[in-house]
């Protein structure tokens, strides 16, 4: 009986101690040494991001022609995984997939606007041609820094395939205080987006 | 005493200790987790310790908040005292201060070597504040420095592309040609989302007494822009200002969270005294903008966010400096629970909000994402503070609950440039752009909170340019009017352009404009224009 009551003491308070330990405010060796030796995990890490993107391919039906671009950002909330899309090293513009690393690993699909679309004729010399005729247009937009290689391809809504639009800074004749950015169709100069990406002071 | 009891005395002592341990963890903040944050680091970097990298001698954060000058205008020997050594660390060229990721120059991308600092001239570089060559020091220390702050905080940054910092910035940086801004005196972040082949620019104007570029605040803003987007993984919280709208509660967010991460790695509580010198409009000695509560009109969020019929919808630096209050009010209160590292775990609650901010964002999601943050990080110890805050702010939340849906009337206008003018014309696939002559109006009693125009639309023969516009929010009775017959009179409406070949062959296009807001039933009203 005595040495029940003893037992109980100290199994007490080892089970509410070792529940409510409190978080040391300074780093631990453990964490500086675990940092320290991040540098070595990158090699697995990398193994890791191939794994991901050919899951990805597999699971999303990403079509042969579409090379798959990663980006992750950390947060102290985990970590995002966004994978955009290109063509031929052309820039898919309305085509993402974005998952969310849960704390145990697992991902949550967050956003996905991929789409198989099919592959779009890109031939660099009739662009060229289009490329001059545009700047020397004189319409509203003064498009001297359009360049026939900042294309891209934009996917829209309704539309079974992408369009190939010179990507370009130009000057608005109706605002010329305010630089605006234009994706212009290729092949027939119809503007397709505008946007005005300045965050001022 | 008899041994059962000494046992029993045993058994109620540990029940004792154990409960005061917990007590005490409570206490204590047991639930904050500091992993991931990078103490050392940020300690230093409190302490303007930056020894990593060649030296340079800077007069931080800017002469007029520098502890050991205080002065806008300074003998030359005042200002050399004043000059305290920062390191630049991770630079990887002989030839300009830059490496993979950051470059600084001038005017352009394409700047000549001989107006670039080398790394071996630091010292001749830093010898007059008014010398480019200056602002090109404080560009590179201010964002390789603000950049290793955030990641101490556990947070990365987008690399993905570089970031080019002009100091004295033509409008198109890609141009080499110097261009006619040489007037403006202002500072701008540009993400080029829709130009993904370009890189990211902070570009600085002003060619003045008190040069922008000479103020870490300036770069520490602007940072805080592509900082923004980073942790938000480029989802578009402000897709809708990107695209043209001139204001929405996501704009203002955007700008507070950029003061915010100046002012609270600066631990002023303000931005921009020594750029508002070059101001007329602002007191000598006043800030830009200030997150500690000052003697204005930016305390309460009814004096900012209402749509006034006379000035239009709500000025998004106003809502911001009030939001950036509300952000150092819940500041203050981690710093009065833990001096030392209070304002870290502030940082860190308040930028991991924003990682799960949606698209078009409103001041309500961002309250939300706080609350969210709150729960995950510390364990919610700060939920009702972070709600009283807001509260005590003015915040309304959603609103009262309104019956009747807001009413609106909308006529298309069309307008087409001849000759470098744009003229009214038919609102047909022949427009440059179609806009539209709204009247908005809330027929309850209260107001309606956050009011929205949208187009919406799956028909790619509507191309929508400003998809998107806020008003701000609607007292009972009143309306919001965006009317004229000139393009400026249209700057506030909602836009877009017909494009008549993915119209497969039909002759009319159908869409809506829908009316949204926090608590007011939605409206969508139907858009018929011929093609």
């Amino acid at each position: 009986m005595k040495k029940l009551w003893l037992l109980i003491s100290v199994l007490l308070v080892w089970f509410l101690s070792s529940k409510n330990r409190i978080e040391p405010l300074i780093e631990s060796a453990t964490k500086r040494h675990s940092s320290a030796s991040k540098l070595g995990k990158e090699t697995s890490r990398g193994k890791r991001d191939q794994t991901m993107v050919s899951s990805v391919s597999n699971q999303w039906g990403i079509q042969s022609y579409h090379e798959i671009q990663t980006e992750s950002f950390d947060s102290p909330m985990g970590k995002t995984r966004i994978y955009s899309f290109s063509q031929d090293g052309v820039p898919i513009i309305g085509m993402t997939i974005r998952l969310k690393e849960q704390a145990d690993g697992s991902l949550i699909e967050e956003e996905n606007t991929y789409r198989a679309i099919s592959r779009v004729p890109i031939h660099r010399g009739n662009l060229e041609a289009k490329a001059e005729q545009l700047k020397t247009n004189d319409g509203r937009y003064d498009l001297t820094g359009l360049t026939p290689d900042s294309i891209v391809i934009l996917v829209r809504d309704g539309l079974e395939e992408g369009e190939l639009a010179f990507a370009t800074s130009a000057v608005d004749k109706a605002r010329p205080g305010v630089p605006t950015q234009l994706l212009i169709r290729s092949d027939d100069g119809k503007i397709l987006r505008k946007s005005f990406g300045r965050k001022e002071f | 005493m008899k041994p059962h009891r000494v046992h029993a005395a045993l058994f109620l002592f540990s029940l004792l200790v154990s409960g005061c341990g917990m007590r005490r963890s409570h206490n204590a903040g047991l639930n904050i987790n500091v992993q991931n944050l990078n103490l050392q680091s940020l300690r230093d970097f409190r302490l303007d310790r930056f020894y990593q990298g060649p030296q340079a001698y800077l007069v931080i954060p800017n002469p007029i908040d520098s502890p050991q000058l205080k002065a806008f205008d300074f003998s030359l020997a005042d200002f050399q005292r004043a000059q305290i050594p920062v390191g630049l660390p991770g630079l990887e060229s002989s030839s300009a201060l830059e490496n993979s990721f950051l470059k600084v120059r001038v005017h352009s991308l394409s700047d000549s070597v001989d107006q670039l600092v080398k790394p071996q001239d630091l010292s001749l570089a830093t010898a007059n504040i008014q010398d480019p060559r200056y602002s090109q020091v404080m560009a590179y220390h201010a964002v390789s420095s603000i950049s290793d702050y955030v990641k101490a905080l556990g947070f990365s940054v987008d690399q993905s592309r570089q970031l080019y910092v002009m100091v004295r910035s033509n409008t198109d940086p890609q141009q080499t040609s110097t261009s006619q801004t040489s007037q403006e005196i202002n500072a701008y972040y540009v993400h080029n989302t829709y130009q993904p082949q370009k890189p990211r620019y902070i570009q600085l104007f002003g060619d003045v007494k008190y040069p922008l570029g000479a103020d870490r605040d300036v770069y520490w803003h602007e940072f805080g822009h592509l900082f923004n987007e980073s942790i938000s993984g480029s989802r578009g919280i402000d897709d809708a200002g990107e695209k043209g709208a001139t204001f929405t509660e996501a704009g203002a967010i955007h700008e507070c969270l950029a003061d915010y991460l100046s002012e609270t790695a600066s631990q002023k509580g303000y931005i921009g005294r020594w750029a508002a010198r070059n101001l007329s409009d602002i007191k000598p000695n006043y800030p830009l903008r200030a997150a500690i509560s000052l003697n204005d009109s930016k305390n309460q969020f009814a004096s900012v966010a209402n749509y006034v019929s006379s000035r239009g919808a709500p000025g998004k630096y106003d809502v911001a400096e009030w939001c950036t209050r509300v952000l150092w009010d819940i500041r203050s209160q981690f710093e009065k629970e833990n001096q030392d590292i209070g304002a870290f775990l502030s940082d860190r609650t308040i930028f991991a909000a924003v990682g799960i901010l949606k698209k078009n964002a409103s001041m309500m999601d961002f309250k939300n994402a706080l609350i969210e943050s709150d729960k995950t990080l510390n364990g919610g110890n700060h939920v009702s503070f972070i709600n009283g805050v807001f509260s005590v702010r003015g915040f309304p939340d959603r609103g009262n609950p309104l019956s009747q849906p807001l009413r609106l009337q909308a006529a298309a206008v069309g307008f087409k440039e001849f000759n470098s003018q744009m003229s009214p014309v038919s609102p047909n696939s022949s427009a440059d752009e179609i806009f539209f002559s709204l009247a908005v109006s809330n027929p309850n009693s209260s107001p309606a909170r956050n009011v929205r125009v949208q187009i919406v639309s799956s028909d790619p023969a509507v191309i929508p340019y400003v998809e998107l516009q806020a008003y701000g929010d609607l007292p009972g009775g009143a309306s919001i009017r965006v009317s004229g017959t000139q393009y400026k009179d249209f700057l506030d409406s909602v836009s877009l352009a017909l494009d008549r070949r993915a119209a497969g062959g039909r002759s009319r296009v159908q869409f809506y404009l829908k009316v949204s807001s926090e608590n007011a039933p939605e409206t969508s009203f139907p858009v018929g224009l011929g093609l």
